[in-house]
């Protein structure tokens, strides 16, 4: 419908002019209005009056309403424009003005008597001797739904009037009030005012029937109003009460819950979340909480929420929050739109859990997957899976890779491994090791594999594995991972070649001065093998030749010359210059090959070997010569210390023992002069030496070569004179040798 | 006569014991074989003639000791030692206590056979000087001092003038003394006297022998 905006509607009431009140009577009039139009006449005749009064205006309206409200005065043949430049008539901006001292959905009294106070000032200090004020403010507020507010801005305003003693117009849209739960309310908006001017169409009802009827209508929806206010105020209570119960509930639950209406603003925090950020209630209201958020993560934080709240989707969203301590947490925060029954939206509630440990431990998670990633990607890492069954093998393709393969160059099966990458030498080692283990009698597979590069280099993997056993005592898979360890092997050997050069060297010392002992044990079966075969040739010679004892003869010759030959193998192992190779070893038949080797200079110094061996000695795993070179240089050593002991004294015992079943221990006891405690360690000094021909290396070879079996080597005076030597080993696993 | 020699074989080594025992009986010679030192102590016969062969490093009691053990008795017995190790100073040891050889094993047999030969020909003829000499002390002890005291003048190559001089009696008793020692000593010329009597450790007279040789 239109109308013609400047007509005056029928029935509306004009205002009496504050101006011919007492200037200091309180004047708050309240303006109900059902048309915009009507609004604009009645607030046009108010600023009308003013200002042909002299009086200065200020105007606080919707952009929409100022413009009516001016076109209304030029009607009256006001010049606003000139009123404006000399600053009596003041327009303000009814939601700027609203902005300007809202704080959190709610007025603050300060900043409003600031604002109006100023431009009540200002318009004083122009010379205007009275103001008179229109606003809207509380109208727009009302609209939004924000009542509680709209009132207090009244009271605010009332209080603001009776000090300075000037009129207030108000205006409300009936429509306002249509809502019969805001009933009292709207009485308390009546009760602040000193004048209400009632709409248009009440003054309208032309005949004194019509008025009555009206009144009787009024008055049947009185009733029926309170009728519903009574409802809503049961309705109320049991929500009242359903909240006691749900901020009941909310308080006792173990997560921060917070909830806002529908103006985005937080209405209700629990007492989980209070306590966690130590602050009060009042505090975290509306936009308060977001204070304990991280400056780093409130924008994103706010653009979730916003942006949720506006398509009504619940969220899920991180950011941290100062804790009471000072400390920031990280909060999971799951939001979801709220609705009332009937479908209407309500704002949004939601709950948050401390996720910082899930955080530290989700990032140390990421850390050890990067280091993973790193280790994988440089290929020195990576994992394997053997089907025992169907002999399909998986690796890293990494590894491919490293060896200078691409992926398809390589089957899947282990024989593609076996035949072509692993070093041969390696196959039968590491086929018993993984054997032991499959039989369940060690706890895992571990060796250290020679793997052929395709430029024909050879690269080392340290390749550990198990067997996982399924609950059906089924193991058809061995899983592990391989490292590569080719640099460390290299400097490892690089150091066990010098270690094995040196430990030569002084082998071949040792030996020299054994070559007496050594000679004999040669000469011994020579002597043999030469006289037995030139009898022989003696007795074929003779006409009657004994063939029988001739026959005799070869078969000792044949024996002799077996002994010798074990003498030489002996003496080209320990000369030899082989590279160390450990393996299962019997210390006791180690013990008593050296024995055999030294056998005659034993009996050259008039000297007597005991050795008490200690029966079912488990296998230590080592290298046989070397081994051999220590025990030879042990016994060597007690000769010496013995050379100018009686005869009868002259004896030395090689005892072996297991200890703890971990190691093997054996001991070389002598009963010479014993060593000064003071060089019971340096005599494993290089260079140190108490032999006018010795080298002074020989023990500090042997130290090293017990050192790289894991081993010690150690000496200690005897309680009844001479020195013993013991050496150690370590058992490798329980299999007898 | 004595009957054939023997070589005694010494090594703590039974092969190297057998072998030996095998080449010398292949060279038609007697053998003794003993495991130690001690073992052949015990059944030592110094009668026996031969010769040892001896090795040097044995257990407890070694080559050296034994041969010490024997000089102690007054064994003659010449020993040849073998070695397995070629050890100077136990060969210059051995040496020097009269070992008549010292060979390294693996000796060869001709070099262990000429040893073995050599030394059984010095323990015979050791054994026949031997038996001479104590068949020249029985005779000498037949002498009477006075005919003993002429001896001792005459293989000096003093006249019986001059003996007669020298212990104041008649030259023609020392003719009479001078027969019978030629003839207890059972020698027909003075050249075999002097040599009989030098085998037997006599010295000759002094004194006149110098003035002879002054003149």
């Amino acid at each position: 419908m239109t109308h013609d905006p400047t007509a005056i509607p029928p029935g509306l009431q004009f205002l009496p002019d504050p101006a011919s009140n007492n200037a200091a009577e309180f004047w708050h009039c309240l303006q109900l209005y059902e048309s915009d139009a009507s609004l604009a006449h009645a607030v046009a005749h108010f600023i009308g009056q003013g200002l042909k009064a002299g009086e200065a205006l200020i105007v606080i309206a919707t952009a929409g309403h100022s413009e009516a409200f001016e076109e209304q005065l030029s009607e009256q043949g006001l010049d606003v424009d000139q009123a404006r430049m000399g600053g009596q008539y003041v327009p303000l901006d009814a939601g700027e003005t609203l902005a300007r001292f809202m704080v959190d959905g709610w007025p603050d009294l300060g900043r409003f008597n600031e604002i109006l106070g100023e431009t009540i000032r200002r318009v004083t200090a122009a010379g205007y001797p009275r103001v008179r004020v229109f606003g809207e403010m509380v109208a727009t507020l009302w609209t939004a739904g924000q009542q509680e507010a709209a009132i207090r801005i009244e009271e605010i305003g009332t209080d603001l009037a009776r000090t300075h003693g000037f009129p207030i117009l108000c205006a409300y849209s009936i429509d306002s009030f249509s809502n019969p739960a805001q009933r009292e309310q709207f009485l308390k908006v009546c009760s602040l005012h000193s004048h209400v001017l009632p709409t248009e169409s009440f003054p309208a009802l032309s005949t004194e029937d019509n008025r009555l009827r009206a009144i009787a209508l009024l008055q049947q929806r009185q009733s029926s109003l309170d009728a519903e206010v009574t409802e809503h105020k049961r309705a109320q209570e049991a929500l009242r009460q359903s909240e006691a119960l749900f901020h009941n509930m909310a308080d006792t639950a173990p997560v921060m819950i917070w909830m806002s209406g529908i103006d985005k603003l937080c209405t209700f925090f629990n007492k989980v979340w209070l306590d966690f950020t130590g602050r009060a209630l009042e505090q975290e209201l509306g936009n308060g909480w977001s204070k304990g958020v991280h400056p780093e993560d409130l924008d994103p934080c706010l653009e979730v929420y916003v942006r949720s709240f506006d398509a009504r989707q619940p969220f899920a969203m991180e950011y941290r929050l100062r804790r009471k301590d000072g400390e920031y947490r990280w909060l999971l925060d799951n939001g979801v739109p709220r609705f009332a029954p009937d479908g209407t939206f309500l704002g949004y509630i939601g709950s948050c859990i401390d996720v910082t440990r899930m955080k530290e431990t989700e990032g140390a998670l990421h850390e050890s997957q990067k280091r993973y990633r790193m280790a994988t990607e440089a290929g020195r890492v990576g994992v394997w899976d053997l089907n025992l069954e169907t002999g399909e093998f998986y690796v890293d393709p990494r590894l491919k890779m490293l060896l200078g393969y691409r992926e398809e160059d390589i089957g899947n099966h282990l024989d593609d491994w076996v035949q072509r990458l692993l070093h041969p030498k390696d196959l039968g080692p590491a086929t018993a090791v993984a054997q032991a283990h499959i039989r369940g009698e060690t706890s895992f597979y571990e060796f250290e594999h020679r793997v052929l590069h395709k430029d024909g280099s050879i690269r080392w993997f340290l390749v550990r594995g198990r067997l996982p056993r399924r609950s059906d005592g089924a193991a058809p898979h061995m899983l592990g991972t391989y490292t590569e360890i080719t640099e460390r092997r290299e400097a490892e050997l690089q150091v066990e070649q010098q270690r094995s050069e040196l430990a030569h060297l002084s082998r071949v010392t040792m030996l020299g001065t054994l070559s007496g002992a050594l000679a004999h044990e040669l000469n011994q079966p020579l002597m043999a093998i030469l006289s037995n075969a030139q009898a022989a040739q003696r007795f074929l010679a003779r006409d009657s030749a004994n063939l029988n004892e001739v026959r005799d003869i070869l078969k000792d010759i044949v024996e002799d010359n077996r002994r010798a030959s074990e003498v030489i193998q002996r003496l080209r192992l320990l000369l030899g210059k082989g590279e160390t190779q450990h393996q299962p070893l019997d210390l006791n038949e180690v013990v008593q090959d050296a024995l055999r080797l030294v056998r005659s200079d034993l009996v050259n110094n008039r000297l007597t070997a005991h050795s008490e061996l200690a029966p079912d000695l488990p296998a230590v795993s080592g290298d046989r010569v070397q081994l051999q070179q220590v025990l030879l240089n042990l016994v060597m050593n007690a000769c010496n210390a013995m050379a100018d002991s009686a005869p009868a004294e002259r004896s030395l015992v090689v005892r072996t023992a297991l200890l703890n079943g971990e190691s093997i221990c054996v001991s070389i006891q002598d009963q010479g002069t014993g060593i000064p405690p003071e060089n019971l360690e340096r005599i494993f000094d290089p260079f140190f030496t108490t032999r006018a021909h010795g080298m002074g290396f020989g023990l500090t070879i042997c130290r090293a070569i017990a050192a790289a079996h894991g081993g010690k080597l150690w000496a200690e005076n005897n309680c009844d004179g001479g020195a013993s030597f013991h050496f150690t080993l370590p058992t490798n696993g329980a299999a007898p040798a | 006569m004595n009957p054939e020699p023997t070589v005694f074989l010494v090594d703590d080594e039974a092969s190297v014991l057998k072998a030996l025992s095998r080449l010398l009986r292949s060279a038609g010679l007697n053998t003794e074989a003993f495991r130690s030192p001690e073992d052949f102590l015990q059944h030592y016969d110094p009668h026996a003639p031969g010769c040892l062969v001896l090795d040097v490093a044995m257990p407890r009691l070694n080559g050296l000791d034994l041969q010490r053990a024997l000089a102690d008795k007054g064994a003659q017995l010449p020993i040849i030692f073998l070695t397995a190790r070629g050890d100077i100073p136990m060969s210059v040891q051995a040496m020097k206590q009269g070992a008549v050889d010292f060979l390294t094993k693996p000796a060869n047999d001709e070099d262990l056979l000429s040893a073995i030969r050599a030394a059984i020909d010095r323990d015979r003829a050791s054994r026949q000087a031997g038996a001479e000499r104590s068949r020249i002390r029985q005779q000498l002890a037949m002498l009477t001092p006075r005919e003993r005291e002429v001896l001792h003048h005459i293989i000096a190559g003093k006249l019986n003038k001059q003996v007669a001089a020298e212990l104041g009696i008649a030259e023609k008793t020392i003719k009479v003394h001078r027969a019978r020692v030629m003839k207890k000593m059972n020698v027909r010329s003075l050249a075999e006297l002097v040599r009989v009597a030098e085998h037997a450790g006599i010295k000759p007279a002094r004194g006149a022998v110098q003035k002879r040789l002054i003149i």
